[in-house]
């Protein structure tokens, strides 16, 4: 049995996430839950759900609340599809795993035990999708999408227009953005545990029970990540904008172990 | 700054971790910070590892994507089939409910036939384990022919069928006569069979555990003739040489056969081979049940069918239609030995 060596903390994910665009999605339009007989359920305006938590919003979906889910949908689009791109790097991948990760989480919201982390369920489903997508994709990696449903402020995934975007000191653009060229470049357990708990702000005891890997090892990861991209920050200046690419995955983790390199 | 990190035991690693994890600005990031002031280390060492997650957290927007109208219409829709559609049982937890439910029928029903079969059986079982564990060790009668005298002490012959003895053997005659002696016709055999044997003089009580050994040599084995090993509820005499109530070895031709007191015939038969020296027959019993053994391997285990309150006697029957020949097999010894 893992052990459980530290306390959850609570996602800023989701409270971010319900302020991001993607709270723009027309609730409205989703029809009204269907109650099941002598189920005392209140009919709530969606104004009023925004304001429960997930895990209550979790709980009104297992009644069939199409509303209460569209909720929840809007807090962890964006998280999730997020996730699928830092980990899966396709756009064609995130957009047809991310729909999967709704439908699916909708259809066994029966098999969600309350009160469990609602964020930590979803991303375990969301993980398991995106293992199950990468060993797919490599017996068939032809996809035939022409159409992309996603929108991002930078869809092309170039870290360059992020770095620029966050700061005017060009020297620091520059380590930023080869900061984040060497994460593509670190083992995938590594780059999970960054991803996980940095981009996604989850503590290490979610991230336990979402990879089944023990807090420990996963502590050990995130500084042994650190530390490659550390070892990155003032290393050779870029040569225009292309240049970065020349950082492979060799040169940013010499010392990283082939072996627990795990598909992700 | 370390290499290694002893995370189980080192709670300044445990501190950086969490640092690391918040980013910066946390007060997990602050007191990370603090430590390293008190405990006067270097912040040189680590200021590469604190500015590497400065700058992923100025990237945080680092493929950072979101739902467009058209994905959220497909969520939305595909949402509004599934509730449409199912049940809000999954298609797994239907797959599962039902196996449940057959694993569990399954179980009933193992439940009630050993339920319904224990009533009978156990004692069955009971009796035939306390008899394979029971060591017969008392002589009750003993028949050796040797000097050859017939009858044997505490034996008595019966039936017109001639009986022989030599070589230290009991045989039927070469050939059964065509003439004079009684008829010996057993309802099992069907008519024209002549019987002649020997059986016990004194009767044993049916709460008389027994173990009935007899020894055989055989010879080039024929369809003609038959040997009876038995133990008969009813007294054996000159009018009763059938016994048509017995527990019943039986040889003939070259397969051994056992046939219960009420008639009916054991399903497992057994070839027994020619010209043995000695092949040995055995039964056990007690008021219930009977375990019998041939050529050393278990041909029977069960009940026997006899009465359990009438007194037995135990017996070798040879039986044979006029001018068969019967002296195909010999009897060697036959011992009757109680516990």
């Amino acid at each position: 049995m893992q052990r459980r060596a530290e306390k959850s903390t609570p996602s800023k994910s989701a409270a971010a996430g319900s302020k991001g665009p993607a709270a723009k999605t027309p609730v409205a339009a989703v029809k009204p839950p269907k109650v099941a007989a002598g189920d005392e359920l209140e009919e709530l305006q969606p104004a009023v759900l925004g304001k429960a938590s997930d895990e209550d919003l979790m709980k009104r979906t297992q009644q069939g609340d199409k509303i209460a889910f569209s909720v929840l949908y809007e807090r962890y689009s964006s998280s999730v599809l997020s996730y699928l791109y830092r980990m899966l790097g396709n756009l064609e991948d995130v957009e047809s795993i991310g729909q999967e990760v709704f439908l699916r989480a909708f259809r066994f919201a029966p098999t969600y035990r309350y009160p469990q982390k609602f964020s930590t369920w979803l991303f375990t489903i969301t993980r398991n999708l995106a293992i199950n997508s990468s060993r797919r994709r490599k017996r068939s990696p032809v996809r035939n999408i022409t159409e992309l449903n996603l929108e991002g402020v930078d869809l092309s995934g170039d870290p360059y227009q992020v770095a620029t975007r966050a700061t005017d000191n060009v020297e620091k653009q520059e380590e930023i953005a080869r900061v984040l060229k060497a994460l593509e470049g670190l083992p995938t357990d590594q780059k999970e545990v960054i991803v996980l708990g940095v981009f996604q702000d989850l503590s290490y005891a979610q991230m336990e029970e979402i990879t089944g890997t023990k807090a420990v090892t996963l502590r050990s990861r995130m500084f042994h990540g650190l530390k490659k991209l550390a070892s990155m920050i003032g290393g050779p200046p870029r040569e225009g904008r292309g240049g970065a690419s020349s950082h492979r995955a060799e040169e940013v983790a010499p010392d990283a172990d082939p072996a627990v390199d795990k598909e992700v | 700054m370390p290499d290694t990190l002893n995370l189980e035991s080192d709670e300044f690693m445990t501190l950086l971790t969490d640092a690391l994890r918040a980013g910066p600005a946390s007060p997990e990031w602050r007191q990370a910070v603090k430590a390293l002031r008190d405990t006067n280390q270097s912040m040189d060492e680590y200021t590469l590892l604190y500015t590497a997650r400065e700058h992923l957290e100025s990237g945080k927007d680092y493929r950072s994507v979101r739902a467009g109208p058209g994905f959220t219409r497909k969520v939305m829709a595909g949402v509004d089939d599934q509730s449409s559609g199912g049940t809000g049982v999954p298609t797994a937890g239907l797959i599962a409910l039902l196996a449940a439910g057959a694993i569990l029928v399954v179980v009933v029903i193992v439940g009630v036939m050993l339920l319904k079969g224990g009533g009978t059986s156990n004692p069955q079982q009971q009796a035939i384990t306390e008899l394979n564990a029971t060591l017969f060790g008392n002589k009750v009668l003993t028949a050796a022919f040797n000097p050859p005298i017939l009858p044997p002490e505490g034996w008595m012959t019966f039936g017109g069928l001639p009986l022989t003895v030599k070589v230290n053997e009991l045989r039927s005659a070469a050939k059964a006569p065509t003439t004079n002696g009684s008829v010996a016709t057993t309802s099992s055999m069907g008519g024209g069979y002549r019987a002649g044997g020997i059986v016990s003089t004194a009767s044993l009580a049916a709460e008389q555990p027994i173990e009935i050994d007899v020894a055989l040599r055989t010879a080039k084995l024929v369809e003609d003739g038959i040997l009876q090993i038995f133990v008969s509820d009813e007294p054996i005499d000159e009018a009763h040489t059938s016994g048509s109530h017995a527990l019943v070895w039986q040889l003939k031709g070259t397969e051994g056969r056992v046939f219960l007191a009420d008639a009916t015939a054991a399903p497992v038969a057994q070839r027994v081979p020619n010209w043995q020296k000695e092949y040995p027959i055995k039964l056990l019993l007690n008021r219930d049940a009977a375990v019998v053994q041939a050529g050393g391997k278990q041909l029977y285990a069960g009940g026997h069918k006899l009465s359990s309150d009438r007194p037995r006697y135990v017996g070798v029957r040879f039986l044979a239609r006029p001018g068969e020949r019967g002296d195909a097999v010999g009897v060697t010894s036959v011992t009757i030995l109680k516990p």
